[in-house]
């Protein structure tokens, strides 16, 4: 007898159609994870292959691990890059691996600009929009980006895509979220220019994000990349206790700025911390409400909104759709690949989030996975700490933490 | 009694007023990697206690009441980590004394 799916999951099953007419078929989307397991130099290795295979059923819109564009973008010291031609190569063997199942695959595009702790091992030194002197984890300089040195930097996201096409990938993410670097321009903790891509107003420090986008939809106009994907992922509220790097409203108005130079195609919420997916805006207007809502109802139905952060299980993925379009998981993924096809068998009761040794070889998990990005899944919780810590001791993980060194 | 202002926490006892992060400060500002104790003695509200490097963001902590700096917790110099710690004994920041008791009566409940 063929089970069905249980009716209080069910609108998490109606398909949905992007604004380009491509049609998904439920409402999940695979986030983006830094399995760490590229090579030094950012090669896509075989184990990124063989995780993204085990993962092709886990949700028809899926996103990869940050992929840095430059060398000086580099966040994670084992992540891909698409900093030049001969990345294509593996990044192709990765977007096969991803689609074969049907899903559309997405490659994000980073540049962690002050945060490329990486670059900042090789360099010394570290680019974000305006300069400052830092001690941790050691003393170093953030440059200011020269005018010069941006226009480099809106070239080498375009020249991403480029290759992102030529790899058979469906689409390209641009993070805005986290602390990237478009982030970075756009707050005014971050941003202290004096020149027309400074703080003095929204369209000033929406011109880098614009620029950027501007050049990826060129590439896309020009390589008659049909129904590619542009993606966007960005974090609507930037806090420091009372203090506000930028509001909602200002940042959805950075997204209509972005909406005017490219067709983007979804916009995917992301932050730090615990139950992303609940949080409430800290700024003046519409404090109190749920940061999605004020998200969801500024677009109005033209670009579907994705909440993601802490979508742990198949309530949280209910209660999170209510107040989006789509809703995105990464670390679910990591122990539970089938937890879409298994909520819609209703067999719900077979999820299992838990992690023991016998399972790593079947959820095609590498042996070095994750290495230092444990951190990360403190941040959000969504794993349980046993599971973390199951990743931690198989994992060779090293004492170097992320942010914990380096700030 | 324990009270907060500006995402602190600020707990009396006997008269020493110790500062603390708030969960969502530590959430906003991520895993602290540097801290640099202001030297002043003498605090106004408002005025910075510690300059701090996260994985966030770098920022100055406002002190939410005036007062009088008695104590630093100098083990963050070493392990600035621990003002991620979820325990109040280990991320706490700097300890006042002489603070206007109306001034802290009229923060926030815990």
């Amino acid at each position: 007898m063929a089970q069905t799916t249980t009716t209080k999951y069910a609108p998490l099953f109606m398909p949905i159609t992007l604004p380009n007419g491509i049609k998904l078929a439920n409402r999940f989307s695979l986030n983006p994870i830094t399995l760490n397991a590229s090579t030094s130099e950012g090669y896509i290795s075989d184990a990124d292959v063989a995780y993204a295979k085990r993962r092709v059923n886990s949700a028809p819109l899926q996103v990869t691990t940050a992929a840095y564009i430059e060398e000086y973008a580099q966040l994670f010291e084992y992540g891909p890059s698409v900093r030049d031609d001969t990345y294509i190569k593996g990044l192709s063997r990765l977007a096969t691996a991803m689609k074969s199942g049907g899903a559309k695959a997405i490659l994000q595009l980073t540049h962690a600009g002050r945060f490329a702790r990486i670059s900042l091992k090789d360099f010394g030194v570290v680019y974000g929009p305006s300069g400052m002197h830092l001690n941790s984890p050691v003393k170093h300089d953030v440059l200011a980006m020269s005018k010069r040195k941006i226009k480099h930097v809106v070239s080498q996201y375009a020249n991403a895509t480029r290759r992102a096409i030529k790899a058979g990938f469906d689409g390209v993410e641009i993070s805005n979220a986290q602390r990237l670097l478009p982030q970075q321009f756009f707050s005014k903790f971050s941003n202290q220019r004096t020149d027309e891509y400074g703080p003095q107003s929204i369209e000033n420090r929406a011109r880098f994000g614009v620029e950027v986008m501007q050049a990826v939809q060129k590439v896309v106009d020009d390589e008659h990349a049909e129904n590619f994907i542009i993606g966007f992922r960005g974090t609507p509220e930037e806090t420091r206790g009372s203090e506000i790097g930028y509001s909602v409203d200002e940042f959805n108005q950075y997204f209509d700025r972005l909406l005017n130079v490219a067709d983007v195609q979804y916009f995917a919420i992301a932050s730090w911390g615990h139950n992303i997916f609940r949080e409430t805006v800290r700024s003046d207007k519409h404090k109190g409400e749920l940061i999605n809502d004020v998200v969801l109802r500024h677009m109005r139905g033209r670009v579907p909104v994705i909440a993601t952060g802490g979508i742990n299980s198949a309530d949280k993925a209910v209660e999170a759709s209510e107040h989006a379009d789509m809703v995105g998981a990464s670390s679910m993924f990591i122990t539970e690949p089938d937890f879409v096809s298994k909520l819609k068998a209703g067999r719900e009761d077979d999820i299992d989030l838990t992690l023991t040794k016998e399972k790593w070889a079947d959820l095609a998990i590498p042996a070095n996975a994750f290495k230092d990005i444990v951190e990360f899944m403190d941040f959000g919780g969504s794993l349980s700490k046993k599971t973390r810590d199951e990743i931690r001791s198989e994992t060779n993980q090293s004492d170097v933490d992320y942010f914990n060194k380096y700030q | 009694m324990k009270k907060r202002g500006d995402y602190l926490f600020v707990d009396e006892n006997n008269g020493v007023y110790t500062i603390s992060l708030t969960p969502e400060l530590q959430d906003d500002i991520g895993t602290v990697g540097y801290v640099e104790f202001k030297n002043e003695k003498a605090v106004s509200k408002g005025d910075a206690l510690a300059k701090l490097e996260a994985s966030k963001t770098v920022l100055d902590v406002p002190s939410p009441l005036a007062g009088k700096v008695v104590e630093k917790n100098t083990k963050l110099q070493d392990d600035p980590k621990l003002l991620n710690s979820p325990d109040d004994s280990q991320n706490w920041l700097v300890k006042l004394k002489d603070v206007d008791e109306s001034a802290f009566n009229q923060l926030k409940g815990a």
